[in-house]
Formats: structure tokens, C-alpha cells, sequence
């Protein structure tokens, strides 16, 4: 069903184990040249290079989130390492995401808008220019990547929601939404969309954001208040320490040392 | 180079030999080797439907193989992506499973030559096709039975009522679109047009500036509403009751084709043809009429009759339906959207409760709910006892005790064996537990 979380394909297909994650991610080549830390600063690289193509198309959060599932779900069973005489570059791909996000989130834009920013913007550095009938390939390419599954749930409706439900002066809920909506976004720079439903991360974005702003919410007894939604305390703290994760493995990303990941790995064709 | 060929319509070009991307996992067996062509069933300009079989499996399963062709002619097509139509129907077809909508079972895609195919249930007949049927025969016979008609109403409705509450709006329902199988199961079908309208990131009208066919649109849309609900595809629904009963569109409009600018035109004979059958729209009846950006067109239509004139059509063919019936008919087919009847609500018509109900298959226990679910264990006097088990057409179940068809003790499992006690429902996100509780609280009745 298309707007039930619980009966949806993201819940059926979409959501794994970290054990799960992990192995899939071992099985791609980018493995013998990456390590884990060096991957996920590659994908934190590919991610800013979405939400470049995305700012510069003028795109709502939504489509850039979205965008960033697919491009997460196809290098999940592909590998970063580009094969010889293969023309799917990740930039190639992050730059069709985008485009097939726009058509599934109801918001189209021309194909050649997606090439002429790749193009222009710089944002291929010293390669070619991206031409619209490699996106329109590509595109088959990520639909069949992706099985076709292409309606993604996202936490930021969860997230408006439990807000409402804390009591927060109008001027305290402002800034709290702004900081969980910023957290969440963070969220798509890595995997934790496929690890964890969009509600849970909902919730503990709420707790790390209520954390950081300790005044505004210092007497709500949260253990309690996630047991309303039937939510252990534990399994939101373990998603809290993703999140606090995220952001070491951030503090750490330098792009330039990261530009020469992505060369690395385009060097290691086979 | 390509096993398609019994699904090609035409000759590739030469620009499809160009080099090609390579997708890195071994490739799927092409679609040519897995299903067998019986040969094309229809045709459309979204492309082509072929009847096919799979090779290997049950001969006596058929399936429907839609094509797409490409946006495009030539080289022009390879600089285009593909459709939003394809896109839409693929998106959704792809999480939507009711008994009521047409059931995609995969999809194939060619790269190469910018192809997709979507292989879905078959279904032997249409609504078109029925009425065309009846109305070329004669005497007795030319009518649709009374209980035919109900239950195929009664099944569309219920597969709406599923896309709603998944909010979903189908905008193209028409006779065409409604597929019934050879053992008479109602399967909507084409969602091409349909899309999600929970949240929109843009107006719905920015999208699609002209949705539904003509003789099905709604006045709201015939006004140039920009905005628009599910009560469309309601209107939709009254129309083809009507056409059910009538054997002919209700509304038999000639559409004003658009001009060499781009504007779009006032339907002024559509809206004629309404208000020939309903009396024309007025305030009192439709307060947000006058806020329409064509109210001012209103002005130019002729306007002899007030009464609305609806019972008459409705009873052209004496015995076709009840007075419930027509009740229902009057009820859809309301000029103002906010009071038209919703799908969850016609599912609760009285024309649908009063004999002989629709949707029921009763005997040996079994017992199909209006919302496609399915429940086994003991019936009896229409209510529920003992230890029974419903299972819902998302691959849950629920297996609870009833008495006298009240619940008196029960658990939810989902398809991949999470449990839920009903306390524990307080997991699912509040919008989800409301639709589990109305759900069940719909089985309670």
C-alpha cells in the first residue's frame, strides 16, 4: 500500500540488519580499495554532489532525500569501482536519481536541466559533459537497480507530528523543528534510511534534538513517552548512538582528502 | 542482439546500436524468454497490450504484457526519460495489492531500445466491453441483471475505496479502465494517471491540467478547480452506475478540443449535458461554486429546467435497481464535492446492505470482507463464533475468538511474523493504529 509504512516495499525490501548491510557492502569491489570509514566518506561526497545538482535545480527537501535513498539502494548491490567500458559513472548515477526522483516525488524536471547543471556546475571536475540519453539510460538502469520499488517513506511528517505532541512554547517548538529537520537531513548522508523505519528515526532525532536544547523539554519523562508509541527507551538510545556516529564519522570527512578516494577507486577499474 | 522480437512493434534503429551502459549484475533473462506472446489485445497511445503466457509454468495462467512505447519518435527518443505516466503506474502498481486492482506481477525493461513492459493479471473482459455487449441485444436480455450491476459496482467501489484510503486518486476511471475477470472480479485497472495526493509538494493542477476522461470528469474539474479531491473519482464511479443502468454514457459531452494557444477550453457542452440530467449547479446547492475560476461561464448556459430530472434515467429500465439504488446514484453524482459520498460511505449504502448483498461469499466458513479481506472460521446468522482468522490482503493476519461477531480476544501478525496484541498496536505510527483500529472496528459491526 502506498501510504501505509507497514504494508509498504521500503518495510518488505528496503530495510536490513547492520549484518545484513554489511556483508552486501563486503561484497562490492570498492571493498578491496576502501576502507569502511574511507566508503562512507565517499558516500557523504556523492550525497553533497546531490545536493548540489538538487540546490541548483531549486528541488524541495523531499526530492533531495529521496534522491539520496536511490543512489544508497543501487550502490548497495553495486559496486563504486566503475567496470571498464561501463558508462555508469557514480556521478551519472546520483545525476539520474535525482531525475527519477523528481518524476516520483510529482515534481519533473527536463532532463536537460539535469544535464546542462552536471555540465556547467563543474561538478564532474575534469570529465565529460553528461549527455541526456546517458540519463535516460541510466534510468532503466536504476529503476531495475532499485526492483521498481520507488515510493520512499521519509521521517519528516513523523517528525511535525510527535513535535506537536510535546508540549513546547510556539517560539521553543520553531527552533526544535529546525534542528531535528536538519538532523534528519544529515541521516541521508549515510545508511541509516535502510537500517531503521522513518518513525524510529523520527523519534530519536527528537531525543538527541531535545538533548542539545536540555530547557525546553527538561521535566518530559521519555522513556514513558516513547512507551505511548510502544518504542523501547534502548532501541532509540542505539539509534542515538548512530546518530552521534554520523556525526564523528562527519567531523572527520576532509573533501579533499576525499577527491582523492574517488580517484583512487576510478583508477582501480578492472 | 534482441530475444524481444515477438513484443517488438517496430524495426529498432540504428541508434540503438550505439554502446551501451552495462548494468554490473548478471541481467535478468530477457522477457521473451520467460512468457510467450498469444498474440495483441490492445492498443492505446501509451503503446500496446499483448496476452501472454509464461513458458514455464501453468499454461492456463494468462497474463497482460503492456508495452510502453518510447515518449518519443527516433533518435529524440533516446534524449528522453521515461514517462511520467509509466513512471506513476510502475511507482504505484508496484506497492498497491487489492483484490479489486488490477495486480502488476513484474516488470521488464530494455535499456537498450528505451522499452518497458509491465506484466500484469489478464482479465477477459472490460466494463466497455459489457455494456457494449448488452446494449446490442434485445428484449429481456438487453438490460444488465439487477445483482450483476450491484455487484460490479459494489467491487469498484471497494477497490476505490482501497486507492483512497492509500491516498491515491485513479483520475481516469471509465468504463474502459474497470477489468473483470472471466470469474466476474472487478480489477481496476490503468493507473497511468493516477498518483499520491497526501501532502503534495505542488498544486495537483500544476501536474495535470486536464484529468479524466470527458464524460467522466467532474463539474469541480469542468470548472477549472485547482484544486481537487478524491470526490473526482466518485463522480467518476456515478457516472459508470449510471452508464450500467443505462446502457449509454450519462453525460454524453462533446469536448471542446484546445486551441492553437495554449489554453485550456470551458467544456460548455459537457457541463450542458449535466445540467440537462441534474437541473443546473446553483450556490445554495454548491456554496464554493462561485469561488470556481469558470463560474462566470455558468452565465452563458441556457437554463430551462430546475428540477433535476435523474430518477427518470435512473428508472429507464424499470427493474434495473431499487430505490436504494438510485438513492446511492443521486448521491455521487453531487454538483458539490464536499458533500458527494465518499467510497468508504457508499461501501455502507444501504443499496448495498438491503438484499441481495454484494461481496459476500458465504458457506463453508468463508467470508470476504467489502475491503477484499478474507476471513475463515465459523459464520453463522451473518455473525462470527469461535476461533477464526482474517486474513488481510497485505499478507497480515489476525486470529482472534469472537462471539456473536464481537472480538473477544485477539493478535495481529504481520506478513513476516511480527506480532501484535491489540495493547501493543501503540507501535504502529498513530496514523497506522487508527487505520488497524477503523479496520477492525469495521469487522466488529
Amino acid at each position: 500500500m502506498a501510504a501505509s509504512f507497514w504494508s509498504s516495499s521500503q518495510r518488505k525490501t528496503w530495510l536490513f540488519t547492520q549484518t545484513q548491510l554489511d556483508e552486501l557492502i563486503r561484497a562490492q569491489k570498492e571493498n578491496c580499495v576502501l576502507t569502511s570509514l574511507e566508503r562512507k566518506h565517499v558516500m557523504i561526497y556523492y550525497t553533497g554532489m546531490i545536493i548540489s545538482l538538487a540546490k541548483a535545480l531549486k528541488l524541495r527537501q523531499q526530492i533531495i532525500s529521496t534522491a539520496c535513498v536511490f543512489f544508497k539502494r543501487y550502490y548497495l548491490r553495486h559496486s563504486l569501482v566503475p567496470q571498464r567500458n561501463n558508462g555508469i559513472e557514480p556521478t551519472l548515477m546520483l545525476a539520474t536519481c535525482v531525475y527519477l526522483a523528481c518524476k516520483v516525488e510529482e515534481a519533473p524536471v527536463h532532463i536537460k536541466s539535469v544535464s546542462q547543471v552536471m555540465t556547467s556546475n563543474q561538478m564532474l571536475g575534469s570529465q565529460s559533459s553528461i549527455d541526456p540519453s546517458k540519463i535516460s539510460e541510466c534510468e532503466f538502469y536504476l529503476m531495475e537497480g532499485l526492483e521498481f520499488y520507488m515510493i520512499v517513506f521519509h521521517p519528516y511528517n513523523a517528525v511535525i507530528m510527535y513535535i506537536k505532541d510535546l508540549s513546547l512554547s510556539k517560539q521553543d517548538r520553531t527552533v526544535f523543528l529546525q534542528t531535528a529537520w536538519m538532523i534528519v537531513n544529515d541521516t541521508y548522508k549515510t545508511d541509516l534510511p535502510m537500517l531503521y523505519p522513518p518513525h524510529m528515526i523520527a523519534l530519536a532525532v527528537i531525543y538527541l534534538t531535545a538533548g542539545m536544547q536540555e530547557n525546553a523539554l527538561k521535566d518530559v519523562d521519555f522513556a514513558a513517552w516513547f512507551s505511548r508509541f510502544n518504542v523501547g527507551h534502548n532501541d532509540v538510545l542505539i539509534l542515538v548512538q548512530h546518530l552521534l556516529d554520523m556525526y564523528q564519522v562527519m567531523s572527520l570527512y576532509v573533501e579533499k582528502d576525499v577527491s582523492g578516494l574517488v580517484s583512487r577507486l576510478r583508477s582501480a577499474q578492472v | 542482439m534482441h530475444s524481444n522480437s515477438q513484443f517488438q512493434t517496430q524495426p529498432q534503429s540504428q541508434q540503438q546500436q550505439q554502446q551501451q551502459l552495462q548494468s554490473q549484475p548478471a541481467k535478468k533473462v530477457p522477457i521473451a524468454q520467460k512468457y510467450k506472446s498469444l498474440g495483441f489485445i490492445a492498443a492505446g497511445t501509451y503503446g500496446r497490450v499483448f496476452k501472454a503466457v509464461r513458458r514455464d509454468g501453468d499454461p492456463t495462467i494468462e497474463y497482460a504484457i503492456k508495452k510502453f512505447k518510447p515518449e518519443k519518435e527516433g533518435e529524440a527518443s533516446l534524449q528522453a526519460g521515461i514517462s511520467q505516466s509509466a513512471c506513476r503506474e510502475i511507482a504505484l502498481c508496484r506497492e498497491l495489492s487489492h483484490v479489486n486492482v488490477v495486480n502488476l506481477e513484474e516488470v521488464y525493461v530494455d535499456p537498450l531500445d528505451r522499452s518497458i513492459y509491465m506484466v500484469f493479471e489478464y482479465a477477459e473482459h472490460d466494463l466497455l466491453q459489457i455494456l457494449h455487449h448488452h446494449s446490442t441485444l434485445h428484449g429481456s436480455s438487453r438490460q444488465i441483471p439487477p445483482y450483476t450491476i450491484k455487484s460490479l459496482l459494489w467491487q469498484l467501489v471497494n477497490g476505490v475505496a482501497y486507492l483512497h484510503a492509500n491516498w491515491v486518486l485513479h483520475r481516469d476511471l471509465k468504463p474502459a479502465n474497470v477489468l473483470v475477470t472471466s470469474t466476474g472480479v472487478v480489477k481496476i485497472g490503468d493507473l497511468g494517471l493516477a498518483r499520491i495526493f497526501q501532502k503534495p509538494l505542488k498544486p495537483l493542477y500544476d501536474g495535470d491540467k486536464v484529468v479524466v476522461t470527458i464524460w467522466y470528469r467532474a463539474p469541480e474539474l469542468l470548472f477549472s478547480s485547482k484544486h481537487y479531491t478524491p470526490a473526482v473519482d466518485m463522480w467518476a464511479v456515478g457516472c459508470i452506475f449510471a452508464e450500467l443502468l443505462l446502457l449509454r454514457p450519462i453525460f454524453k459531452g462533446e469536448e471542446a478540443k484546445m486551441d492553437g494557444k495554449k489554453t485550456i477550453p470551458f467544456q460548455k457542452d459537457q457541463i450542458a449535458k449535466i445540467i440537462d440530467v441534474l437541473g443546473p449547479p446553483t450556490v445554495e446547492k454548491w456554496p464554493t461554486l462561485s469561488s470556481m475560476p469558470d463560474f462566470n461561464q455558468l452565465s452563458t448556459l441556457r437554463m430551462d429546467k430546475q428540477e433535476s430530472n435523474l430518477r427518470n434515467y435512473c428508472f429507464q429500465y424499470p427493474y434495473s435497481t431499487t430505490e436504494n439504488g438510485y438513492l446511492l446514484l443521486a448521491a455521487t453524482l453531487e454538483y458539490d464535492p464536499m458533500k458527494r459520498l465518499t467510497a468508504d460511505d457508499a461501501l455502507k449504502h444501504a443499496y448495498f446492505v438491503e438484499d441481495p448483498t454484494p461481496g459476500i461469499v458465504e458457506g463453508h466458513g468463508k467470508y470476504i470482507f467489502p475491503n477484499g479481506n478474507v476471513y475463515v472460521g465459523e459464520f453463522k446468522d451473518g455473525q462470527f463464533h469461535g476461533n477464526g482468522t482474517i486474513h488481510f490482503t497485505n499478507g497480515g493476519r489476525y486470529d482472534a475468538s469472537w462471539k456473536d461477531g464481537r472480538v473477544i480476544d485477539g493478535k495481529f501478525t504481520f506478513k513476516d511474523g511480527l506480532v501484535y496484541e491489540p495493547e501493543n498496536w501503540g507501535y504502529c505510527t498513530p496514523s497506522d493504529r487508527r487505520f488497524y483500529h477503523e479496520v477492525l472496528n469495521g469487522f466488529n459491526q
